[in-house]
């Protein structure tokens, strides 16, 4: 294929990406793109680099919605600048000439123009003042990512050590959200999600790859574009280097290049599935539901009936009269607790549960009674709709006792299981952390008392007892406002960089 | 005999062998009446009363605008009664037909504008004056001796600058616009640096950029050569460029770049 038929099918690609992309936008998957300059660049010029590119991708695609342009602005040590400021001394008093010679709008003199080579060549690092700048750079991007948004870097020259050492900060799932265009890189490597062009003719980087083939380094990425005529035809003092007089000049090969990159890039972080919202992934909303202090598990009006079996009378027992001395026996303390979790990555609420197994604890005074009692919760039936969390589950609550008591000169001897259902909706707004609780209860009781008189008679008295529905009695027993006994904390905090991801999210 | 209409404010003699009717112009017959009362009787040996005398020329001249910026463009307007032909003097020249406009293009100096108009019955000439402001002084060297240096009109652009733009740009946008970013590169050289100053240039220039994409990085880029014409200027400057700091500035999207421009 030749070259010409290259440009023609990179063009026809291009711009049918346009159109695509005009038909049919899908702003779902924002980006922002950051124009990172290199070393000896003043704010004008790295201004204008950014809006030039701006300009440059809105023509081709059609002022395409979605990507929010920007400088990450790289200032220069105050030390790289001894260099520039000599070869503008240099140039003698005419300070106007060098200035607008360095700024590509005049002419520079050969001298002044291997002064400012040897400038550049010798920036091409990250010093120790540097750590401030990418610091702030990571802070921009993790903004950006907490704003749902991809993030495209367009590094120039040496900003592309500021954009690896960025990558490499980044946490694999912020990695994972970050693609780069490295223009003129003095690199060897270039990010994962990334790509580079270089000019075959770009002094600065065969110098600086030189420099540091003779540390020892890696030469920087080769040259990958070839010049033409509109580079070489560009009022370039750069040596080939300049982002806007040397790539960026209108119709050359090295702005094609560069465009069609950041294309790609745009296309690959507008098509990855990848949660971009590594500042939220932490993010968990836990709901504690304890049942403190005292209760009464004996449904209001409950009563037993019990018949001597040798005289034939029966005793109707009401639970619920103040009178009954007996209803101590069955004070108890409840320790059940629950704790719900859910975790949001990207904009999903994931529903979690842990279960803390509650205990029944029987009152500390009755040391007659030996007694215990366990919850299995089904916590399987969550949704999550909207940001809502509903959790129906249901509590099988068990419970056995046997003891003997002593009642006057009765010594009654019980054994008795119980089985307490619950059918339980919880219903959280998970951005608020409010919301409701209702349940209906059930209970399955089984007794058998045998008393045994001191008159040497014995009573045998056994009973069960299935209640079920909306039985009011236990909700009675609880605190009126149903998530009284309910703590919600919520835990939006980003993790640190690198840190993992909590267990409960995975 | 010589005859006279009357009942206007002027007297003029009427030419001989000029009926009224000829010389009154079109429209004019309510005005014949008061004109008619006083020519008393016919002539001594009853022929036909000789022509009343021509009127003379009249003409309104006038510019816009009266006072204007430094390479403004002025337009003169001028309409005449009574006039055949017309000249321009002094701020203008050449022959100019009886009425019209005419662009003075570029005015960089305050001018008077004459135009002197004749006609059958006499000429007239009106002027009408342009004041243009002026362009600050050139401080010369005396004017690099600071890194602030002069700036005469205290209005936050140092006068050398100022001359520049004046003598490089026509009056509108983009030279406003260059005002702007010439006062922001003065603030970058003697202000403590501050963020905000990057966004401001991205403001500017982005309005620049909306005016004219091929020409606003030239256009930004010599200003910026004009201010910083001294190795001093040169290092103040790039000690803001250090000390501003990572700073991080939006670009507008394109199609929004006018709006960077603010109000006129």
């Amino acid at each position: 294929m030749t070259t010409h038929s290259k440009l023609l099918l990179t063009a026809l690609g291009l711009s049918l990406s346009a159109v695509a992309y005009a038909d049919g936008f899908d702003d779902t998957q924002p980006a922002s793109a950051f124009y990172i300059n290199g070393v000896l660049t003043d704010p004008l010029d790295a201004l204008t680099s950014s809006i030039e590119l701006s300009l440059a991708w809105s023509q081709m695609s059609q002022k395409v919605p979605g990507i929010r342009f920007g400088l990450a602005y790289n200032p220069t040590d105050p030390k790289g600048y001894g260099d520039l400021i000599e070869a503008i001394r240099q140039v003698g008093s005419d300070s106007k000439g060098a200035v607008r010679g360095i700024l590509g709008v005049g002419p520079l003199s050969a001298r002044a123009l291997d002064i400012l080579r040897d400038a550049f060549v010798n920036s091409m690092s990250l010093s120790a003042e540097t750590q401030g700048v990418i610091a702030n750079h990571l802070s921009l991007y993790r903004d950006r990512f907490a704003q749902k948004h991809k993030v495209i870097l367009v590094a120039h020259s040496q900003g592309n050590l500021f954009a690896l050492e960025e990558y490499k900060r980044l946490d694999p799932l912020e990695q994972a959200c970050t693609y780069t265009v490295a223009v003129a890189t003095p690199s060897n490597e270039v990010p994962a999600k990334g790509d580079y062009v270089t000019l075959k003719s770009d002094e600065i980087i065969l110098a600086a790859s030189a420099l540091r083939v003779s540390a020892g380094l890696p030469p920087a990425k080769p040259g990958n574009v070839d010049p033409d005529l509109l580079n070489e035809a560009a009022t370039d003092n750069s040596r080939g280097h300049a982002f806007v007089k040397a790539y960026m000049v209108a119709g050359a090969k090295s702005r094609q290049a560069i465009l069609e990159k950041f294309e790609q890039m745009r296309e690959l972080s507008r098509t990855e599935g990848t949660p971009c919202n590594p500042v939220e992934k932490a993010s968990t909303l836990t709901i504690y539901r304890t049942f403190g202090g005292p209760i009464t598990p004996i449904p209001i009006g409950y009563s037993t009936t019990t018949t001597n079996v040798n005289d034939g009378v029966s005793t109707t027992t009401d639970f619920s009269d103040p009178t009954f001395q007996g209803l101590a026996n069955y004070i108890g303390e409840d320790r059940r607790s629950d704790t719900f979790q859910a975790c949001k990555i990207d904009d999903r609420w994931i529903p979690k549960h842990s279960v803390r197994v509650g205990e029944l604890k029987p009152d500390p005074l009755r040391t007659q009674c030996s007694g215990q009692g366990y919850d299995e919760v089904d916590t399987s039936d969550f949704s999550v709709e909207g940001g809502t969390l509903t959790a129906n589950f249901t509590v099988d609550g068990k419970s056995s006792t046997s003891c003997d008591d002593t009642v006057g000169l009765v010594v009654n001897k019980t054994v008795a299981s119980m089985t307490n259902y619950s059918l339980s909706t919880m219903v959280i707004n998970l951005e608020t952390g409010t919301g409701s609780y209702s349940r209906t209860l059930g209970q399955t009781s089984n007794y058998t008392h045998t008393y045994t008189g001191s008159d040497g008679l014995k009573t045998s008295v056994s009973n069960s007892t299935t209640t079920g529905g909306a039985n009011g009695s236990w909700s009675a027993a609880r605190p009126e406002d149903p998530l009284a006994n309910t703590r919600i904390e919520k835990y939006t905090q980003p993790l640190a960089p690198g840190a993992e991801i909590p267990a409960q999210c995975q | 005999m010589d005859w006279f209409y009357t009942g206007c404010a002027n007297r003029h003699p009427l030419s001989a062998g000029k009926s009224i009717r000829e010389t009154w112009p079109r429209g004019a017959g309510l005005a014949a009446v008061c004109i008619l009362i006083s020519a008393c009787g016919g002539g001594e040996d009853g022929s036909a009363p000789p022509a009343p005398p021509e009127a003379g020329p009249s003409m309104t001249l006038s510019a816009s605008p009266t006072s204007a910026e430094y390479g403004s463009d002025v337009v003169l307007s001028w309409s005449t009664t009574n006039a055949s032909n017309c000249a321009a003097s002094e701020g203008w020249s050449g022959e100019q037909p009886v009425s019209g406009q005419e662009t003075v293009s570029h005015l960089t100096a305050s001018a008077t504008f004459t135009l002197t108009c004749t006609g059958p019955g006499g000429s007239t000439h009106q002027s009408t004056t342009v004041t243009v402001a002026s362009l600050p002084p050139d401080p010369g060297e005396a004017g690099n001796t600071t890194i602030a240096g002069a700036d005469s009109d205290s209005d936050g652009v140092r006068d050398d600058v100022e001359r520049y733009i004046l003598m490089n740009t026509s009056p509108g946008g983009i030279r406003q616009t260059l005002i702007a970013q010439a006062k922001l590169f003065q603030r970058t050289l003697v202000e403590t640096p501050q963020a905000s100053m990057l966004t401001t240039m991205a403001r500017n220039l982005e309005c620049l950029y909306s005016y004219s994409p091929r020409d606003a990085r030239g256009q930004s880029a010599k200003l910026l050569a004009e201010y910083l014409n001294t190795p001093e200027r040169v290092a103040a400057y790039l000690n803001f460029a250090a000390s501003v700091g990572a700073v991080t500035v939006d670009i507008d999207e394109p199609a929004d770049f006018a709006k960077s421009c603010g109000p006129p």
